[in-house]
């Protein structure tokens, strides 16, 4: 298939998962496009499939898309290795009821300060995940919307307010960072439906909350709020007249005949969407028109008709005559100077659109429906084309109100770098070494953790209990604490002493707890172990497998001197004496013997 | 009888491989990008495909080739 009937099947409704992939794989290995541009996608659920979607729409759009997909629910680290890759746009979609487990059904029962010590918190990661992505072209963050059922109680409204006041903390960041774009996820919901947005089955089993059907759409608004990724930017909306503007031909009609009446069907019609263009126009585009008519016969219509919305000074320039359309529209474009993929075109003629398409390929034709009620959903189209971010732009009226609370707010809760945030934090973590009880956990670890796992070295419970019994080997655990509370036990490392050297086993750490700091803290106690167990050297490795690329360089970062390298596999080794660690001050470690 | 040509198409789609590579053999030990988001993404592909429902109990049974076209057949009927 050529690549345009590949990008043209892409644009099916409906299309099967497994033939979207294999489009979009085909048209990776094959299609050339004309730009690329890279998300990064993070999340506090399982997001995975959103990056499938939006190469689907960025290919719509003709431009390449590479996905990152950051580690799960860990947005600080994922912002760095954002950062790091170059990423040109972001995308952060957190998820309610998933900020704590189960989160909409603990609000019932924990008290104000709890939801309020949450929110809080929040605030303070969110900004300092802002502050760090200024360096973003734009960073898409999704509204928060309520998992659980819609009923028409109070106890669900108490949770929508709990919910609402979350979304303010993101709107208020919103109007902060000029790079910020907000995803309002509740009128997508409202336009697919509760059951064809939210996957139960999934979110319990992969913590994957959302139906591909919502993350299409939620791609597609993406794509569109940046006008394509910046592969279109109209400027110009030209209109036809007869049956465009108004109902019938003014020639045969006359002003007396012609449907423009708000009270009646189809005047109704017409006189909304007169109201949509003035609106456009309002918002910067620039109205023209092009209608083949007697110039008089549209002038009185445009200054005598009681009805007409759109007058003469909306207009920037008006081609009422008899010539080819295709020929009015070129002379628009050189007359305003702006190209003809700036211009819309909107016609009720199927020959006129099609003429202005085969001529003209770079004009956007729309064409007016034969029924006048499904103009509506034409002139929705148009809108999403024209009036990029209208739904934010819908309630610019509440910026003032919005700067007045940040205001008031002052900087209380606000952290511009993030070792203040961190230190705020009050960051423990309990290090214990050979504790029969941690068994079952530590090897439950060593099974599933894959990102932030150096070896990925899988153990059973047995090796992990003999590992403990013996002098050959420790196992050290850490306990993750905070302010918030408790993250129990999130990070290992298995030590080896082979003759005058202690060798890092394992080292893995649970996603939920990186990027605070704790992943460097407690080697200086590890070390000083392996000093009494008179070693000399202190070793370690980095295994690359395909999930732990986040953790390449963190011996390097840990500050052990990189030894050899080589395929895949990186050995650092130190003089035990002379080695000296990375040190932070944010985290109280606690060596509990 | 299921076309199995198609159902390995299927999946090959989805793992990102080609179609030749998914043999009676295969199964997420053997291909590297078979993961839990590959999991998912073969459950939502095959339930489209073959218009199914695949239970949770299945769900997890689907992580071989041979279990796929077992399970693929016994929810559609196709013995």
């Amino acid at each position: 298939m050529e690549k345009y009937d590949q990008i043209k099947k892409l644009q099916e409704e409906n299309l099967p998962l497994g033939s979207l992939m294999k489009i979009i794989r085909d048209l990776e290995s094959h299609g050339e496009f004309q730009q690329s541009i890279t998300f990064g996608l993070s999340s506090n659920i399982t997001i995975d499939q959103l990056g499938i979607f939006l190469k689907k729409h960025s290919m719509m759009a003709n431009v390449g898309a590479n996905i990152i997909q950051g580690g799960y629910d860990s947005h600080l680290s994922n912002i760095d290795s954002f950062i790091e890759k170059k990423v040109d746009n972001v995308v952060l979609v957190n998820f309610f009821d998933n900020l704590l487990p189960s989160f909409e059904a603990q609000l019932e029962h924990i008290n104000e300060d709890m939801i309020q010590e949450q929110r809080e918190r929040f605030r303070g990661e969110l900004g300092v995940v802002l502050e760090k992505s200024k360096g973003f072209k734009s960073v898409y963050i999704s509204l928060m919307d309520k998992f659980n059922k819609p009923s028409a109680n109070n106890y669900n409204q108490k949770i929508k307010k709990i919910i609402a006041s979350f979304n303010e903390v993101i709107q208020d960041y919103a109007l902060e960072y000029a790079n910020v774009r907000i995803l309002n996820i509740h009128s997508v919901i409202a336009d697919l439906g509760y059951k064809n947005s939210y996957d139960h089955r999934f979110y319990y089993k992969f913590k994957a909350p959302f139906k591909n059907l919502f993350l299409d759409r939620l791609a597609r608004e993406i794509v569109l709020e940046s006008r394509g990724l910046g592969s279109y930017f109209y400027k110009a909306i030209v209109l036809d007249c007869d049956n465009t503007l108004w109902g019938g031909i003014i020639g045969e009609d006359l002003i007396e005949g012609i449907k423009l009446a708000p009270y009646d069907y189809p005047g109704n019609v017409f006189w909304y969407a007169q109201q949509e263009f003035l609106k456009m126009q309002k918002n910067g585009m620039i109205l023209c028109l092009c209608s083949k008519n007697n110039a008089p016969d549209v002038d009185d219509v445009l200054m005598n008709h009681p009805h007409q919305i759109i007058k003469d000074q909306h207009l920037i320039i008006k081609k009422v005559n008899w010539n080819n359309k295709a020929q009015n529209l070129q002379e628009i474009s050189q007359e305003l100077n702006i190209g003809l993929d700036s211009i819309i075109f909107l016609d009720d003629s199927p020959f006129e659109c099609e003429s202005v398409r085969s001529q003209l390929p770079e004009v956007k034709v729309f064409q007016v429906p034969k029924n006048p009620h499904e103009y509506f959903d034409v002139i929705h189209g148009l809108k999403e084309l024209v009036l990029p971010g209208a739904s934010s732009k819908e309630s610019a009226n509440k910026t003032e109100q919005y700067k007045k609370k940040v205001l008031l707010e002052g900087e209380k809760n606000k952290f511009t770098n993030q070792d203040d945030y961190l230190k705020s934090l009050d960051l423990k973590a309990i290090l214990v070494k050979d504790n029969p009880k941690t068994i079952q956990r530590v090897s439950e670890l060593t099974q599933k953790s894959n990102q932030f796992n150096l070896t990925t070295k899988r153990y059973s419970e047995t090796d992990i209990e003999s590992f403990i019994n013996s002098d050959t080997h420790a196992v050290y655990t850490l306990n993750v604490s905070d302010k918030f509370g408790d993250s129990g036990l999130t990070g290992i490392a298995i030590i080896q002493y082979e003759g005058d050297t202690a060798i890092v086993d394992s080292f893995l750490m649970s996603c939920r707890v990186i990027g605070r700091g704790i992943e460097f803290g407690f080697w200086h106690d590890v070390v000083n172990d392996a000093k009494i167990k008179d070693c000399k050297f202190f070793q370690s490795n980095y295994l690359r497998t395909l999930k732990n690329e986040q953790v390449a360089d963190f011996y390097d970062r840990l500050g052990i001197p990189l030894l050899r390298e080589e395929d895949g596999k990186r050995s650092y080794r130190a003089d035990i004496r002379e080695v000296k660690l990375k040190t932070q001050s944010h985290v109280e470690i606690i060596y509990d013997k | 009888m299921i076309n199995e040509d198609k159902l390995k198409e299927v999946i090959a789609a989805v793992l990102a491989v080609e179609a030749s590579e998914v043999k009676d053999d295969s199964s997420s030990d053997t291909i590297e990008t078979w993961d839990s988001f590959a999991q998912m993404n073969l459950i939502l592909a095959l339930e489209e495909e073959y218009d199914i429902s695949v239970p949770d109990d299945e769900a997890a049974n689907l992580s071989s080739y041979p279990l796929i076209r077992l399970v693929v057949k016994e929810l559609t009927g196709d013995e």
